[in-house]
């Protein structure tokens, strides 16, 4: 998730020819959110597979190494307790950004159905039905299922796993057959998870060829700009309309502005500022309608 | 057997004697002498372990043979069992230390005919913790009770029920027992909301890994055919975007 105050470019030592631009792609939030989501990921894996696939020996003696069943639980519970407190940081996060910042970058994360389009498109392309790739913007609609597909994991997964923490007060509350569930949809939906992660988001992040071996976008917040043109090529003509209006676009190496910064994310701020008053000036349309409507219901009530 | 009393071995051979024929079907005027695989009846074992007698089992220690009330045992589940069939190799009379201390230390295999309910156990919440050698896991009678005086579960009133849950799970109530599959696996017809539930989560799985997994593998196939199509010097602008990484 981003807003476009995190989408500028910058000029890296931009005195030096023989080091490449890069563009701002995560502020430092994002990439915390990130680090304490992959963190508390990575440990809630390696405590939660030994005790669903408890009959392996591998499980066995990982567990004995980890001090017993007990101390691997309470670790498991920790971390998931990290997990949650991070996404309601990124809620949070999110909330102060659009309410109080008035930024609406985010909202480019919703799906749409131009990324139906795109998708089916790439598919096309893949099997060279199609000459060209599809153009994404900020978001493709990939990274878009990969962030959504977070949201529902921690919705099942850290709904289930807060009942089996708290079986007994929940039991209380809830159907007993609630606990059954969650057992089923924690560990089921854990396998999910760690399934994409592993086949999919390793892939399309590090592992294929043409990212390989790694891409450290999430953790330094940059990306170089030969990369953002490929993979982002809209946000990427946007960008470089903003920065420097006359200039063609070739969609080859890109030639940065030495300025950059504010300049340069100016374009869609003015954009999402435009979308913003739409909004606004619907919902004021609907509401004047609304109160029109409730006026006249309640007059003639009164007749 | 060592260090009894001169009177009370006197009582208990007598006893076993007395128990012998009360139970046994082939009765005999002379002091039992079972042998491994012969039929043991149930009075024989009785007439010793109906007593509060201690006995020193060295290296064991001392230990209390009184292990069943024989009129309670009548009315459990198991009645119609011999005791050999549970304890095994417990035929030989009097007992070899090495056999005691097997069943003192949970030989009784009760999968050996409940493996529905092992099964269960094993797959349910429970079974993790003793796959992962947690001394906490619950065995058989931890929550069934004494293996000699069990009753069917369903015929449990619920506060018996409660109360085996919370010797664990302090502060469980009666809502508690839902949570308990009863060592059944959920089916359609039994538990149908984690069945279903389960199902869901199946089918999500498969869909949702099998979309990436293809996604993947056509991304490689495309990228692998541009790289040849371009080793061939031919048509090298489809794999522009894979052949130039930034």
């Amino acid at each position: 998730m981003t807003t476009q105050a995190s989408t500028q470019l910058v000029a890296l030592d931009a005195s030096s020819a023989s080091r490449e631009a890069q563009v701002v792609r995560f502020d430092p939030h994002q990439r915390i959110q990130h680090f304490l989501m992959m963190s508390s990921f990575i440990v809630l894996a390696l405590t939660g597979l030994p005790q669903k696939f408890s009959g392996l020996g591998v499980s066995q003696s990982w567990v004995d190494m980890l001090g017993g069943l007990q101390t691997v639980r309470q670790i498991h519970r920790v971390a998931g307790f990290v997990m949650l407190a991070d996404c309601a940081y990124h809620v949070s996060y999110l909330s102060y950004r659009i309410g109080v910042q008035r930024q609406f970058g985010c909202f480019r994360m919703i799906p749409t159905l131009q990324d139906l389009r795109d998708g089916a498109r790439m598919v096309l392309y893949f099997l060279r039905l199609a000459s060209e790739k599809p153009r994404f913007g900020r978001f493709s609609y990939l990274e878009k299922f990969d962030y959504w597909a977070v949201f529902w994991g921690i919705a099942i997964i850290g709904g289930s796993g807060l009942i089996l923490t708290f079986a007994v007060p929940v039991s209380g509350v809830l159907p007993g057959q609630a606990i059954t569930v969650a057992h089923t949809l924690h560990s089921d939906e854990a396998i999910l998870a760690v399934g994409w992660i592993l086949v999919v988001h390793m892939f399309n992040v590090h592992l294929a060829p043409w990212v390989f071996p790694f891409n450290p976008a999430i953790f330094t917040g940059k990306m170089s700009a030969h990369r953002y043109v490929e993979d982002h090529p809209l946000e990427w003509a946007s960008l470089e309309t903003a920065a420097a209006p006359s200039a063609t676009r070739t969609g080859t190496a890109p030639s940065l502005p030495r300025r950059v910064g504010t300049a340069v994310a100016s374009a869609p701020r003015r954009a999402l500022a435009r979308t913003a008053r739409i909004c606004r000036d619907t919902l004021a349309a609907v509401t004047t309608r609304a109160r029109t409507v409730v006026a006249g219901a309640m007059g003639r009530f009164k007749r | 057997m060592t260090s009894v009393n001169s009177w009370r071995l006197t009582a208990v051979v007598a006893l076993m004697i007395a128990g012998y024929l009360a139970g046994a079907t082939q009765a005999s005027a002379d002091p039992p002498a079972p042998v491994p695989g012969e039929h043991v009846a149930n009075g024989l074992c009785l007439a010793c372990h109906e007593q509060n007698l201690t006995v020193d089992y060295a290296p064991i220690g001392r230990r209390l043979i009184d292990a069943v009330r024989g009129w309670a045992f009548a009315t459990s589940v198991h009645n119609k069992m011999d005791c050999v069939e549970c304890h095994t190799g417990q035929d030989a009379i009097p007992h070899a230390n090495a056999d005691i201390a097997a069943d003192a230390g949970g030989g009784v295999n009760c999968a050996g005919c409940h493996a529905d309910a092992d099964e269960g156990y094993r797959e349910g919440p429970h079974g993790p913790v003793a796959e992962l050698g947690d001394a906490r896991a619950p065995a058989c009678t931890n929550c069934h009770g004494n293996a000699h005086y069990i009753q069917p579960v369903d015929e449990w009133e619920e506060q018996d029920r409660v109360a085996a849950c919370t010797r664990c799970h302090a502060g469980a109530g009666p809502g508690f027992l839902g949570a308990s599959p009863g060592h059944r696996s959920p089916s359609a017809g039994f538990l149908s909301t984690p069945y279903f539930a389960g199902l869901f989560l199946m089918i999500l799985t498969a869909a949702t890994l099998a979309f990436g997994i293809v996604h993947v593998e056509l991304e490689m196939l495309r990228w692998l055919a541009a790289r040849l199509a371009d080793r061939r010097g031919t048509n090298s602008a489809k794999g522009a975007r894979h052949d130039n990484p930034g």
